[in-house]
C-alpha cells in the first residue's frame, strides 16, 4: 500500500462500462421506426376529414368559391394534370426559379470569397452590400419591367436579385471567420495559395455556402410568384390570379398545391445537402 | 536527423497601435544536435511561439538566422513538421484523411497509404481512422496532431507546448507516450513548454529562457537514464534537484518580471 493514505473502503460489484441495450420487442421497434411519420398522417387526415365534412356538405360553413372541399381540389388538380395546364405553368415558374436560383448562387458564392478574402475590396463595397440587402427587392420590380419588359428577364433578374445577397453575405462571413490556426497549419506544411484555398477555405465555407442557398430558396421562390403576379401570361402565379378571377378556387388551390410541393422538393433538397456538409460544423462547437 | 543552428537571432515586431517596437527574442544563439529531445521552458510572453515560427519560417528574423542542417531556412520546408497546442485539426476530415495531409499538401501520394497505416499503429489511433475530430478526446486528437506531423517524416519535429490544452491525469500520460514513440522514431526534437514536469520528463537538454525579451538564460543536461516512462522517475532524486534548478531560475525570471511591470 501506498504510504500517506488508507484505504477505507473498495468498490465491489461494479458493472461492466458498458452493455447492449435489451433488443425492443417488435412493437416498440416499428413505433420508433414509424411513429412519427404515422402520427403526422393520421393528425393530416383528421384535419382534411373535418375539411372535407364541413365544406363538402351541402350547407357548407364558408362559401366554396373562397374555400372549396379538399375532394373538388382533388378533382381540380387531376383536370388539370390531364389537360397539360399545371405542367404548362409549373414548368414556366420552375425553370425561371432554377435559372435565377442558379446565377444567384454562382455569383453570391464568387463574389462572396472575392470579398471575403481581399480586405480592400471588402471595404470598399460594404456599404452597396449592405444597402443590396436592406433594400425590399420586391420594389424594384416595377423597375426591372420598365428595364427588361414583361418577358422572363424581368423574372429572372428579381429571382437572381433575391437570392444573391444572402448567399454572397453568408460565404463573405464563412471566409471572415476561418481559423488562422488551420490556415497556418496548412502553409507550414507547404500549401500553396491555390492549395489553401481548395483544401481550408473552400471545405470551411460549405456550411456558410448551405446556410446562404437556404435562405435564398425560400426569398427567390416568392420572386418568382410576384413577378408572375405582376405581369405575366404563364405561371403557377398567374394561374392562381386567373382561376381566381373566374371564380374558380378549386383551380387556385391546384396552383398553391403545386408550389407548396415545389418549395418542399427545394427544402427537402436543401436539407439533405446541408446535412452533410453540417455535421461537422454542429458537433465540432466543442 | 539534422542539427538546428540559430545564430544571433533577434526578432522585432513593429505595434502599430501602440506605437512600440516589441523585441520578442534578442541575440538568441543556440545548436541543437541532430537526434536530440531539447526542450525549451521559459515563463509566459518569452518569445516561445515566436521561437516556433521563426524555425519553421513564418516570421522572418530581424537580425540573425537560422540554420537547419547548415542550410538557412527560408521558408516552411518538407523537413520541419509542427504539433500545435491547439491541435490545427481540419475538423471535417475523419483521422485518417487529417493524418494524410500534410503528404497530400506535399504531393507524396506515392506509398502514403503504407506509411500512414505505419503511424496510425505507432500512435495507437488503430479503429479510430474514420472518426472526425470532434469525437475524439482531446490526447486522442493530439496523437493525430504528431501522427500527421510524423507522417511527413521531418528531420526536425517542432511541438509547441502540445499537452498545453489537456487536463492534468492526461498530459502524464500523453507525456510518457510521447517519449515512447519519438524515441523510436529517429528525427531532432525541439518541445517547447512551460510546464517543468514536462520539461525533466522528455528532455535530453533543457533551455530555460529569460523572461523577455527572449534570450537563453541556461542549458541543463538532464542525466536522468531513458527510457524514462518505465521507471517512476518524479521520486527520484535526480529528477526532484533537476526540477528545483529550473523552478528557482524560473522564480528569478517571473519576479524580474514583475518588478519590471510593477515599475511602470
Amino acid at each position: 500500500m501506498q504510504k500517506g493514505a488508507s484505504v477505507t473502503d473498495t468498490a465491489t460489484g461494479v458493472p461492466p462500462l458498458e452493455r447492449p441495450l435489451p433488443v425492443p420487442t417488435p412493437l416498440q421497434a416499428f413505433w420508433g421506426r414509424f411513429g412519427p411519420t404515422l402520427i403526422t398522417v393520421i393528425n393530416l387526415s383528421i384535419f382534411v376529414n373535418m375539411w372535407q365534412i364541413v365544406q363538402g356538405s351541402s350547407d357548407p360553413l364558408v362559401n366554396t368559391r373562397w374555400i372549396p372541399a379538399p375532394l373538388d381540389i382533388v378533382d381540380a388538380i387531376i383536370l388539370n394534370i390531364k389537360n397539360g395546364e399545371l405542367i404548362k405553368h409549373a414548368s414556366f415558374s420552375g425553370t425561371n426559379y432554377l435559372i435565377g436560383m442558379a446565377i444567384a448562387i454562382v455569383a453570391g458564392i464568387i463574389l462572396g470569397i472575392l470579398l471575403g478574402l481581399n480586405p480592400i475590396v471588402r471595404s470598399v463595397s460594404q456599404a452597396y452590400t449592405w444597402v443590396g440587402f436592406c433594400t425590399p427587392t420586391v420594389a424594384l420590380l416595377p423597375i426591372l419591367i420598365i428595364l427588361f419588359g414583361l418577358g422572363v428577364i424581368s423574372k429572372i433578374f428579381l429571382v437572381v436579385l433575391m437570392g444573391f445577397f444572402p448567399i454572397m453575405i453568408n460565404v463573405l462571413n464563412g471566409v471572415a471567420t476561418i481559423d488562422p490556426v488551420l490556415m497556418k497549419a496548412a502553409r507550414l506544411f507547404g500549401a500553396n495559395r491555390g492549395q489553401l484555398f481548395r483544401k481550408i477555405t473552400l471545405p470551411y465555407i460549405l456550411p456558410w455556402i448551405m446556410i446562404g442557398i437556404r435562405i435564398a430558396a425560400e426569398r427567390s421562390l416568392g420572386g418568382v410568384i410576384i413577378a408572375e403576379i405582376f405581369g405575366s401570361s404563364r405561371g403557377l402565379a398567374y394561374m392562381i390570379a386567373q382561376e381566381t378571377d373566374k371564380f374558380n378556387s378549386a383551380g387556385s388551390y391546384t396552383a398553391i398545391a403545386a408550389l407548396m410541393a415545389f418549395s418542399l422538393i427545394v427544402l427537402y433538397g436543401v436539407d439533405r445537402v446541408e446535412q452533410k456538409t453540417l455535421s461537422w460544423r454542429e458537433a465540432s462547437k466543442y | 536527423m539534422l542539427e538546428v543552428t540559430i545564430e544571433h537571432l533577434t526578432v522585432e515586431y513593429e505595434l502599430l497601435r501602440e506605437k512600440e517596437i516589441l523585441v520578442a527574442l534578442w541575440d538568441l544563439n543556440l545548436r541543437v544536435l541532430p537526434g536530440e529531445f531539447f526542450v525549451i521552458v521559459g515563463p509566459s510572453g518569452c518569445g516561445k511561439t515566436t521561437f516556433i515560427n521563426t524555425i519553421v519560417g513564418l516570421v522572418k528574423p530581424t537580425n540573425g538566422r537560422v540554420l537547419i542542417g547548415g542550410k538557412p531556412v527560408m521558408g516552411p520546408g518538407p523537413d520541419r513538421a509542427v504539433v500545435f497546442q491547439d491541435y490545427a485539426l481540419m475538423p471535417w476530415r475523419t483521422v485518417e484523411s487529417n493524418i494524410k495531409f500534410g503528404l497530400e499538401l506535399q504531393g507524396r501520394l506515392k506509398g502514403a497509404n503504407k506509411i500512414i497505416k505505419e503511424v496510425i499503429s505507432l500512435v495507437g489511433l488503430n479503429g479510430f481512422e474514420e472518426c472526425l475530430p470532434h469525437e475524439l478526446s482531446g490526447g486522442m486528437r493530439q496523437r493525430v496532431g504528431l501522427a500527421r506531423a510524423l507522417a511527413t517524416e521531418p528531420k526536425v519535429l517542432l511541438l509547441d507546448e502540445p499537452f498545453g490544452a489537456l487536463d492534468a491525469m492526461t498530459r502524464e500520460m500523453m507525456q510518457s507516450e510521447f517519449e515512447k514513440i519519438l524515441l523510436r522514431t529517429s528525427q531532432t526534437v525541439i518541445f517547447i513548454t512551460h510546464s517543468i514536469d514536462e520539461a525533466v520528463t522528455l528532455g535530453d537538454r533543457i533551455a530555460v529562457m529569460t523572461a523577455g525579451p527572449g534570450q537563453v538564460k541556461v542549458i541543463l543536461n538532464n542525466q536522468i537514464p531513458r527510457p524514462r516512462y518505465e521507471i517512476d522517475i518524479r521520486n527520484k532524486k535526480i529528477y526532484n534537484d533537476l526540477r528545483d534548478e529550473i523552478w528557482q531560475l524560473l522564480k528569478d525570471e517571473q519576479e524580474a518580471q514583475m518588478s519590471i511591470s510593477t515599475f511602470e
